[in-house]
């Protein structure tokens, strides 16, 4: 039998707020523990909570670039468990009326567009820290300074069929929450993470299977790699005659696996109930209003722009304004004049792969704009090759100098004087005669070898179109 | 009438252990509590309830970080180097 997955996500965004969701406390990072606390995230009684307007302001936001309806009175519940982590017993978040409704967005996988919907999104706070190793190995340590940190959580609808387009997804949330500046994106540490639901269903049945829940999936890859691997799992007990248990699963992205945490509690285990602490939040239409003029340029326009103001590929367009530091970066280079398509290139291909390799972000690189301008200037007007050009920007890459200043540095100037190239092509033919006489007895093949001989000979430094045109003229027709 | 309450499962989900004369009792008592939740249901009201009364509108606040200057350090007899020490979680 062959099975088709069914697969929807959830994405809790950490937002860029100054203060917690429901008190003042900051929601920086790095404190000491239990520092940034007060009576109302701490959860002692009598405190009441009081709503972030900013917090509110970037639902807002998201929801409008997510093509939703904002629901202009929604409300706060409460979602009641037991977690050390949790000071209150329960979670503040909403239920039956999210801030955000009805919504999509697109993703393109293997050049094709597929729309994704958005069931909802609704604000929350965090809960604290747990932290397994302590002094004590029979206990353990909570923080709260996490506590009450405002979230939102993106659920999609059951849309999605391959993890390669869980992948993309994920992606484009990324973008729009670091396009918009409402969340800083930063996967490894947990500002963006993703639930994965996922279940089979024979290929042709309408009925969705029952649905496992994988948690902890903290980069593009992991999202990718537990859906596969949880299809695998669900397919081989279903092949073996098993049934699928509804379950919240762990993903250990080191053991490439997933083991049961617990059996997955229902909505209804979690008592919820409109939290008699909050009003209703009454959104002024207007403020919705003022929100979508001022919305930023979003990922999906500035591709399309991208592609007709420099004509580039779709594909190049895409991996460009990904990240939207990348973007402006790209534009930067432009508008010193360097050409669309090759900066898109150098981009893409050199830069990404530097920084990659590096583990470095497109902030902390030394290239800065001006300086890929300049070399890309140095190749356009001769001075050097786009060969001898990447060992110039892995320098530059490496210590941040001027392209220029390495190129004369290094001596590493093209050599185009042809009367000095062609004295150099005729010592290569001197010293290789019998290949001379191969190639002129036909083996046509043999071009190459001279020119590399060239290329050899001057370090990689011989202009590489003087060097084939000199060696055609001084080798005559094969 | 409201359905009887499982009380078994609702004390594991509040991961509470309870002696078979305790979930006797809790089930009365919840029994009682939800009897109470009838009789406000037996309430008629004219029109429907709403919930966008001016005196309950939301106030919002700037986002602003403050410090409350209240940390568990300063009266919290269950902290380790800072931390709130829990019996283990086991995940
Ligand atoms: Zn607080």
């Amino acid at each position: 039998m062959k099975y088709e997955p069914v697969i929807g996500l959830e994405v809790h965004a950490q937002l860029s707020t100054a203060s917690k969701m429901f008190c003042s406390c900051s929601t920086s990072f790095g404190a000491a523990p239990n520092q940034h606390t007060c009576p109302v995230c701490l959860g002692l009684p009598g405190a009441l909570p009081n709503v972030n307007e900013k917090a509110v302001q970037y639902a807002i936001m998201l929801g409008l670039a997510t093509n939703c309806e904002i629901i202009l009175d929604s409300q706060f519940a409460r979602k009641n468990y037991f977690y050390p982590d949790l000071p209150k017993a329960y979670q503040i978040s909403q239920f039956d009326r999210p801030i955000c409704e009805k919504g999509w967005i697109d993703i393109e996988v293997k050049g094709k567009t597929k729309r994704i919907g958005i069931t909802r999104i609704h604000m929350e706070e965090d809960a604290g820290k747990l932290v397994h190793e302590g002094e004590d190995p029979n206990a353990s340590y909570v923080d709260l300074n996490r506590a009450g940190t405002p979230l939102l959580e993106i659920v999609s609808e059951p849309d999605i069929r391959t993890s390669e387009e869980a992948k993309a997804y994920m992606e484009k949330i990324h973008s729009f929450v670091t396009y918009l500046g409402i969340c800083n994106g930063d996967m490894e540490k947990g500002n963006l993470r993703c639930d994965a639901n996922v279940s089979i269903r024979p290929v042709g049945e309408e009925k969705f299977g029952t649905r496992t829940e994988s948690k902890n999936l903290n980069s593009f890859r992991n999202v990718a790699q537990s859906i596969d691997a949880e299809i695998a799992r669900q397919t081989d007990v279903l092949l073996d005659g098993g049934k699928i248990v509804q379950e919240t699963r762990l993903w250990d992205a080191n053991q490439r696996t997933s083991r049961s945490l617990r059996v997955k509690e229902d909505s209804q285990d979690y008592r919820y109930f409109p939290c008699p602490d909050l009003p209703v939040v009454l959104i002024d239409p207007e403020q919705v209003n003022k929100a979508r003029e001022t919305l930023p340029e979003l990922p999906d326009q500035k591709r399309d722009r991208f592609t007709q103001q420099y004509a580039l590929s779709p594909y190049d367009a895409a991996v460009l304004v990904a990240d939207q530091a990348i973007a402006t970066y790209y534009e930067e280079v432009i508008a010193l004049g360097a050409d669309a398509k090759k900066t898109a290139n150098w981009v893409t291909v050199e830069l990404a792969r530097l920084l990659n390799e590096n583990k470095q972000t497109i902030r902390e690189c030394k290239i800065r704009p001006p300086n890929l301008a300049a070399l890309l200037a140095l190749i356009a007007d001769g001075t050097i090759s786009g060969k001898i050009a990447k060992t110039v920007f892995e320098e530059a890459f490496t210590t941040g100098k001027e392209p220029g200043q390495i190129v004369e540095e290094k001596g590493l100037r093209q050599e185009s004087d042809q009367g000095a190239l062609e004295k150099i092509c005729l010592e290569i033919l001197q010293e290789n005669q019998a290949q001379v006489a191969a190639y002129q007895g036909g083996k046509d093949k043999l071009f190459g070898f001279f020119v590399g001989q060239v290329m050899k000979k001057t370090s990689g430094k011989a202009n590489p179109k003087l060097a084939n045109e000199l060696m055609k003229k001084l080798l005559g027709p094969a | 009438m409201t359905d009887k309450i499982d009380v078994k499962k609702v004390a594991r989900l509040a991961r509470l252990n309870l002696t078979p004369e305790e979930e006797k009792d809790y089930t009365e008592k919840f029994q009682q509590v939800l009897g109470y939740v009838d009789q406000i249901a037996e309430v008629v009201i004219e029109g429907e309830l709403s919930t966008k009364d001016e005196s309950l509108q939301q106030l919002y606040r700037p986002d602003q970080a403050i410090d409350s200057s209240v940390h568990p350090k300063d009266f919290s007899p269950y902290l380790e180097n800072q931390f709130f020490k829990v019996p283990p979680i086991i995940e």
